[in-house]
């Protein structure tokens, strides 16, 4: 009797214990996915692709309180245009707005609002994103053809070289991170370096990148192709004054037609919808997908009144007297087919409640009250729905770009070509003058008229060290103690021995 | 009919043997107390057997008894006893009052172990006579000051609410305002309980224990040494509570009814400039300081204007003197077929501000059955409760100014505007567990238990804006679940010549789900719904799942020599799913040794030393954290944002995954958080029992705490979790009891407990950075984490009174410029002055320092119980010694902005000294509220106050009806009590109460004061 209760009992207690199964101590959360189990498909693959460019189409907008607990924003505020345009001294803030004075001013640490501009996490993240795909697609077989691998690899090293690109183009020396989890103390690099690290990333890149992909220019050109990565790399180029390299980098472009410079009666196409074979490459938005801005984190909303928005005033203008300086030939005999393209005035005198029309003469409004209306939405007076994309690069800038190129190495007339195709598009007369460092500072113009609002201005003069002609902000010393660039935040300083401030920045506010 | 037939059958056959046996005959006995008294009552049976009777008045019995028999004894205030009928002369038992024996069986780590044998430092508090004078929601306010090193704060008065109870020293850190807890782990007969909802599924804030009905509870151990605790592994590390349920006891069944009633009175409240008072307080602020061209809002200029002509009591309004009810039943009796306890309770508890109250229904059922001739005892449980807290929201404040009229005014009566809104808290929770213990030999025994527990709570809420008169209404429901699996091998052996062991053997399993979901809505239409009826647009829902597991294997090793040298260990091992496969497993050893020097032949004839003992122990413990998958590398797939763009879920219309890019990586690094802890302990008993003597002395070592360490932002991320903070606490524990007896009728029993506690951080992370504690919404709310401080001390600038005249304030040597203020203001005559500690001339952050330490240094408890004859007074004091506290509520009240007129009461300036012109000897800045830089800043060490307090908790009087004073009662016994809660605070501190702080020492008066509470009650024994 006692030995049966022993031998039932211990056999008991063995099954028990036996059951221990390792599989009772592998509890799985059931409303996301962990790391092991995120990287198993090639549509895991295609998701992580898309979700780092969607982090940088965040990057570029800005980062709001969300990133990071060190910022107070609720909203980006479309920081593109801060860090590419605000301090080219073709802008006006025509309520008067404190914060962006300062911004124009370049007092980029004085205010707490500018503050996120500073910051570069996001820009990171997409780096990190990017060098999470490069260390864990190579192993996917599951659903993913290793041609479309090859892909999304190139995509990615394209991607991150962007964002460091990018990033050094307001920042000036940034930390290269090519490392998933590289939690060390990176140490900021001369621009230079990180300029060739982009170029080489994008010769990487650029031989499994197609030139286009199936769908929508937008959808095919809001991702990486050829014409982005050789854009970017030629780009990178006219940073370490390679013209030569630049310059070929172009003619691929130019070679491979599949870009042209599209008529004025269709930047409609071009600026609102991102449907025109002129787009090299920019930030995907669309309402039919539902990626749209709203109130904050796209610039439009602050330039745009009735009948475009509920708002009624403008924050960001550029002024009359500033527009007949920058476009000589529209103040001549309003030849220049951009001007009305790009401004418009409103009548004012309709009631808000209304939808105001708008008037003829695109200047009619004087001085302080000309809309810039470059990227426009439909008239519906709500705030909701911003879905212009971002431009990155464009066909026009890359040809203005390769004209600058090819002047600095003598070749005029090639310059001229390309100028010139873009002049005669807006209806200017040819320009024929064939001193190089003439043609030089006409092509840098003609960026400034073509390019306006589209987050190229400021780079292309910190990029030649000329900022303070144009920003009475900024001194020659100043910038070349690097006033051009954007401040490091205070948050990068935290747990990196290594970090350093610009030199500049080190002393103003 | 069958079992009358079987009863029937049954009596005859013992008839018969009556008949038949010779031996078998009719004894007399007595039975007295220890000091020869006669005892009544006594429930006297023979052990299978069911023939029983019980004692007269002259505590006399009759029954029939054959040698050999066994008999039962029991008596409430009794020990229970057994004895075996030989002869005659057996007869006259003498029974000993309960709780007064050192031989007692307390139940400790999976087992059972008798008091002397004990090697750890564990403490037991019988809750019989506390819960049968006093009503409370949860057990643990029931036992504040009643264990040395159990530190138990009440700061929150609103009924339902948890108190902080902190076993040997806060070891818990964290860098936001959630001031963590480190918090014991909880044990019901056996299966550890849910004893909080983690913040992220907390969907009421109840606390989670007041479902447990104090009066089911028979007693609660708690094990404070890591000898004690280490068999419950990964989360004994701040100590374990173990409670035991009332369970049947042998005799005649017995019927206990308790019902009471308070009456909750309104404490002191927050001092209010009333009316005129503050009519003319607001007047003379703008008389002094108002710049040009502002002038009083019409409140307080139009005095003609019946709307703003009031001088209403808000405070008053709210609160009031309001009822709390309980009553508890229960039955309880055992026999040879088991024991069986049924109890049934209701607690109605009105809060003293209006909507604001608890009520408990709480049903335990426990039954055991005895079963294959005793060698099987199965034994279930379930217990069913339901707690209903009522809260306000914020719509009807004690803080609104006293112009405003009452709700009750008719000139606003019935109108919308003061609308509270109402939000309903309900736990409801069922724990059903059965366990079945076989006796395989006489000393084996094998035990397996099955539990499982479900937790749900729901909270509804409605609530209205008084601006916008727009509606929220927030409906959430979440489920808590535990399922516990157990089972234990016991061997005790005695052999030789008093050689005695014990071991066990034991492996459990375990799983905790939680999951919740919410959904709220606004409209802008006032609703009376506290439901979510899903407007049209404006609702937002959510849900949220969590699951974690455990799988333990543990041991422990008893030995003794004839109860004289001791040797105790214990091993544990856990794993846990919280953590990645490559660091799943921790292991938990202990070792104690003990010797009861009062058995060595040296004392055997000391008349003073009943008992002595030095014990020592030494051992490693564990906690783990709430969140279930950091370890695992949670991904993102992004959310909608403030406009449902999916712009930051897509590109292209395409999704993905990204890492969560708060809590970095996948960690396999993240482990337990390991807590060694020493301890050194004598227990002395002196006169047979007059004087009990306990020391402890402790230090207990917490090392990887969890903490959030911020990482480069070029990584991506933006932190991680690492075991990264160490803590120490170093203390000791000191208990006197006294149990005296003066004549025949008169005894004085005292427990004075006290223990002191220092607690220092040994390491953070970062290069032991400071952490300034920052709230969720990024505010420094000034409190700092800093290496060989104490925890959460204040990060503050010093104050040095106040600049009576321009000559003090200093200038630089160097540039001649007067020091700079806070916010770079051009310091006056009149404002703070403040030291500047670096000596720059500018007063900013570098100049704050470490100004104080809110972590009690020696708290304690002094409880006092006379009797004579039938009645008792029973008086429980508590206190705390040496502990820093801010009177935040007083800061945040003369903090005017330049808003200040209309946004609320106002303190009566008269009672304060503040600064008005020069020469004002005063303790407060200037209270101008168009200054640029306020001088009433947050962090000014002024507010700092001695948080000490002497607190006489509760006096309970009390005259109990005996049948051993009384022999015609109709009931077994009566006690008729009334008990003041509450009764008296001694303090420093000039806010209302300084227990009513934070853990991290911020004034939470303005949260819910306590009550003083006057309870009548009966109990009633059948």
């Amino acid at each position: 009797m006692k030995n049966k209760f022993l031998i039932i009992g211990c056999v008991w207690l063995i099954s028990v214990l036996g059951q221990s199964c390792k599989k009772w101590l592998d509890q799985l959360p059931i409303n996301t996915v962990t790391e092991d189990q995120a990287w198993k498909t090639g549509a895991d693959a295609e998701g992580a692709v898309a979700a780092a460019f969607a982090i940088f189409r965040r990057a570029l907008s800005g980062l709001t309180k969300d990133d990071t607990p060190a910022t107070t924003r609720n909203g980006s505020w479309g920081d593109y245009y801060f860090w590419g345009d605000a301090r080219s001294g073709d802008w006006i803030t025509p309520n008067d707005d404190g914060d962006w004075g300062a911004c124009f001013q370049n007092h980029l640490k004085e205010r707490t609002e500018l503050e996120p501009m500073t910051n570069w996490r996001l820009y990171y993240r997409t780096i990190e994103q990017c060098n999470l795909v490069l260390e864990k697609i190579p192993s996917i077989t599951d659903g993913l053809t290793e041609e479309r691998k090859k892909q999304l690899l190139a995509e990615a090293h394209f991607l991150r070289a962007l964002a460091h690109f990018y990033a050094a183009r307001i920042w000036g020396d940034v930390p290269i991170n090519l490392e998933a989890r590289n939690v060390k103390p990176l140490g900021r690099e001369p621009l230079n370096d990180v300029m060739k690290m982009v170029v080489e990333e994008a010769n990487i890149a650029i031989p499994d990148l197609p030139w286009k992909r199936e769908g929508t220019i937008k959808e095919s050109m809001s991702r990486g192709t050829k014409g982005a990565a050789l854009a970017m790399k030629a780009h990178a180029l006219m940073w370490l004054k390679d013209y030569q390299g630049a310059s070929d980098a172009m003619k691929e472009i130019i070679n491979s037609n599949i870009f042209k410079l599209v008529p004025i009666d269709q930047f409609r196409n071009l600026f609102d919808a991102g449907e025109s074979e002129e787009v090299i490459l920019e930030m995907y938005y669309d309402i039919k997908k539902g990626e749209t801005a709203d109130y904050y984190g796209h610039i439009m909303t602050y330039y745009l009144t009735n009948p475009y928005t509920s708002r009624s005033n403008l924050s960001l203008a550029v002024a009359k007297s500033k527009i007949l300086e920058i476009y000589p030939d529209y103040a001549r005999d309003g030849s220049d087919k951009r001007v009305p393209a790009f401004f418009q005035s409103i009548d004012f005198s309709v009631s808000a409640s209304e939808l105001r029309p708008v008037l003829a003469d695109p200047l009619a409004n004087g001085e302080r009250a000309i809309m810039f209306a470059k990227f426009r939405k439909v008239k519906d007076r709500s705030y909701s729905l911003m879905e212009a994309p971002v431009p990155v690069f464009r066909y026009a800038d890359i040809l203005l770009l390769k004209a600058e190129a090819d002047a600095r190495l003598g070749k005029v007339a090639d310059a001229l070509i390309n100028l010139n195709a873009v002049r005669t598009r807006a209806g200017i007369p040819e320009f024929t003058r064939d001193d190089a460092p003439t043609v030089i500072e006409e092509v840098l113009e003609e960026r400034r008229r073509e390019l306006i609002g589209e987050f190229q201005r400021v780079y292309d003069l910190v990029r030649l060290g000329r900022l303070h002609e144009f920003n009475s902000s900024i001194t020659e010393q100043g910038e070349k103690d690097g006033a051009g660039f954007y401040p490091v935040s205070d948050e990068a300083f935290a747990n990196n021995p290594n970090m350093e401030q610009t030199y500049y920045w080190q002393f103003n506010q | 009919m069958k079992a009358l037939l079987k009863g029937a059958c049954f009596l005859a056959a013992i008839l018969m043997i009556s008949l038949m046996g010779y031996s078998q005959s009719v004894m007399t006995g007595k039975i007295t107390d220890s000091d020869g008294k006669p005892v009544a009552g006594v429930s006297v049976g023979i052990k299978g057997k069911s023939a029983g009777t019980t004692t007269d008045a002259a505590g006399n019995f009759r029954l029939r008894l054959n040698p050999g028999d066994t008999l039962t004894l029991s008596s409430i205030g009794f020990e229970s006893r057994q004895i075996v009928f030989k002869k005659v002369s057996d007869l006259k038992i003498k029974l000993t009052e309960e709780n007064k024996t050192l031989s007692d069986v307390v139940v400790t780590g999976y087992k059972s172990q008798i008091r002397a044998e004990i090697t750890g430092a564990v403490s037991t508090i019988k809750m019989d006579k506390i819960t049968e004078g006093q009503a409370a929601e949860s057990f643990g306010s029931l036992l504040q000051g009643k264990v040395a090193g159990v530190n138990i704060q009440l700061n929150s008065g609103e009924p339902g609410a948890t108190p902080a109870i902190i076993i040997r020293g806060l070891a818990a850190v964290s860098r936001g305002d959630a001031s963590a807890i480190s918090e014991p782990l909880y044990v019901i007969d056996g299966i550890p309980i849910i004893s909080r909802m983690s913040s992220e599924f907390a969907v009421t804030s109840t606390n989670v224990l007041a479902d447990l009905n104090p009066s089911d509870i028979e007693d609660v151990v708690v094990l404070k040494d890591a000898s004690a605790a280490a068999i419950y592994g990964s989360r004994a590390a701040n100590g374990v509570i173990l409670i035991t349920t009332k369970k049947g006891k042998r005799g005649k069944p017995q019927i206990n009814l308790n019902i009471r009633t308070g009456v909750n009175f309104v404490p002191q409240l927050r001092d209010v400039a009333g009316g005129v008072k503050e009519r003319e307080q607001v007047k003379r602020l703008y008389d002094l300081y108002a710049p040009y061209g502002i002038s009083m809002p019409a409140m307080y200029s139009d005095v003609t204007n019946p709307f703003y002509n009031n001088s209403s009591d808000w405070q008053g309004y709210l609160y009031n003197t309001s009822v709390t009810q309980d009553y508890n039943a229960s039955i309880r009796g055992a026999g040879d077929f088991g024991q069986y306890s049924i109890s049934m309770g209701y607690m109605d508890s009105k809060g003293i501000l209006f909507n604001t109250g608890f009520k408990r229904y709480s049903l335990m059922a426990n039954t055991s059955f005895n079963a294959l001739k005793n060698r099987l005892i199965i034994n279930n449980t379930l217990a069913v409760s339901r707690t209903d807290q009522g809260k306000n929201p914020d719509g009807l404040s004690t803080s609104y100014s006293s112009l405003i009229p009452l709700p009750d005014n008719p000139l606003v009566k019935g109108s919308e505007v003061y609308t509270p809104g109402h939000i309903s808290n309900l736990n409801d929770r069922v724990r059903f567990s059965s366990d079945a213990t076989l006796n395989i030999l006489q000393n084996l025994s094998y035990k397996a238990s099955l539990s499982l527990e479900y937790l749900r709570a729901m909270q509804d809420s409605y609530s209205e804006s008084r601006r916008t008169l727009r509606a929220t209404n927030q409906s959430a429901a979440g489920e808590n679940q535990n399922l516990l699996f157990q089972n234990t091998l016991t061997y005790t052996p005695k052999f030789g010549n008093g050689h005695s062991l014990s071991i066990l053997l034991g492996q459990s399993m375990e799983k905790t789900e939680a999951k919740t979901t919410t959904v709220n809505s606004v409209s802008a239409a006032p609703t009376l719904s506290q439901t979510v009826n899903w407007p049209k647009g404006g609702s937002i829902g959510s849900s949220n799942y969590g699951a974690s597991t455990l799988m333990s294997y543990f041991s422990r090793l008893d030995y003794n020599f004839q109860q004289k040298y001791l040797l105790g260990a214990s091993i544990r091992t856990d794993g846990s799913s919280k953590f990645g496969s490559a660091n799943r497993w921790g292991v938990f050893p202990s070792i104690s040794a003990g010797w009861n020097f009062a058995k060595e032949n040296l004392f055997a004839n000391s008349d003073w030393l009943t008992n002595g003992k030095i014990r020592g122990s030494f051992g490693l413990s564990g906690t783990t954290w709430d969140n279930n998958y950091l370890a695992l590398g949670i991904m993102d797939g992004g959310k909608l944002d403030q406009y449902n763009s999916l712009i930051q879920i897509a590109y292209g219309g395409i999704a993905g995954f990204t890492p969560t890019w708060y809590d970095g990586f996948k960690n396999d690094n993240l482990t337990w958080v390991k807590t060694s802890m020493a301890n050194l302990g004598v227990d002395l008993t002196l006169f047979q029992g007059k004087v009990e003597f306990i020391f402890d002395a402790y230090e207990k070592l917490t090392k990887g705490l969890l903490l959030s360490t911020s990482l480069p932002t070029t990584s991506g991320y933006n932190e991680v979790y690492r075991n990264a903070a160490d803590v120490l606490n170093q203390g000791l524990e000191f208990t006197v009891s006294t149990n005296l007896r003066f004549g025949n009728d008169f005894t004085w029993g005292s427990n004075m407990n006290f223990a002191y506690n220092k607690n220092r951080v040994v390491k953070l992370p970062d290069g032991n950075a400071d952490i300034i504690k920052v709230s969720t919404s990024g505010q420094d709310f000034g409190s700092i984490v800093r290496v060989g401080d104490p925890l959460n001390g204040f990060f503050f600038y010093e104050s040095q009174g106040i600049y009576q005249a321009e000559n003090q304030i200093p200038v630089n040597p160097k540039t001649g410029k007067k020091l700079v203020g806070l916010q770079n203001k051009n310091l006056q005559v009149g404002d703070r002055n403040f030291k500047d500690q670096n000596g720059d001339y500018i007063i900013d952050v570098s100049d704050r320092v470490y100004s104080g330490d809110p972590n009690p240094k020696w708290s304690g408890g002094w409880t006092n119980d006379f009797t004579y004859r039938g009645f008792s007074l029973n008086i429980v004091s508590t206190f705390v010694v040496g502990r820093d506290i801010v009177n935040t509520d007083l800061l945040d009240r003369l903090k005017l902005g330049k808003a200040f007129a209309g946004n609320g009461s106002l303190p009566n300036f008269d009672n304060y000294s503040i600064w008005e012109k020069s020469g004002d000897n005063a303790r407060f800045p200037t209270l101008n509220p168009w200054s640029d830089a306020t001088q009433v800043i947050n962090y000014d060490s002024e507010y700092i106050e001695d948080g000490s307090y002497f607190k006489i908790r509760s006096a309970t009087l009390s005259y109990t009806f005996n049948k051993r004073f009384i022999r015609r009662l109709p009931f077994d016994r009566m006690r008729v009590y009334c008990t003041a809660d509450n009764l008296v605070t001694f303090q420093n501190y000039s806010g209302p109460d300084a227990e009513l702080v934070t853990i991290d020492g911020y004034d939470m008066s303005k949260g819910y004061p306590m009550r003083r509470m006057f309870l009548f009650g009966v109990s009633i024994s059948l």
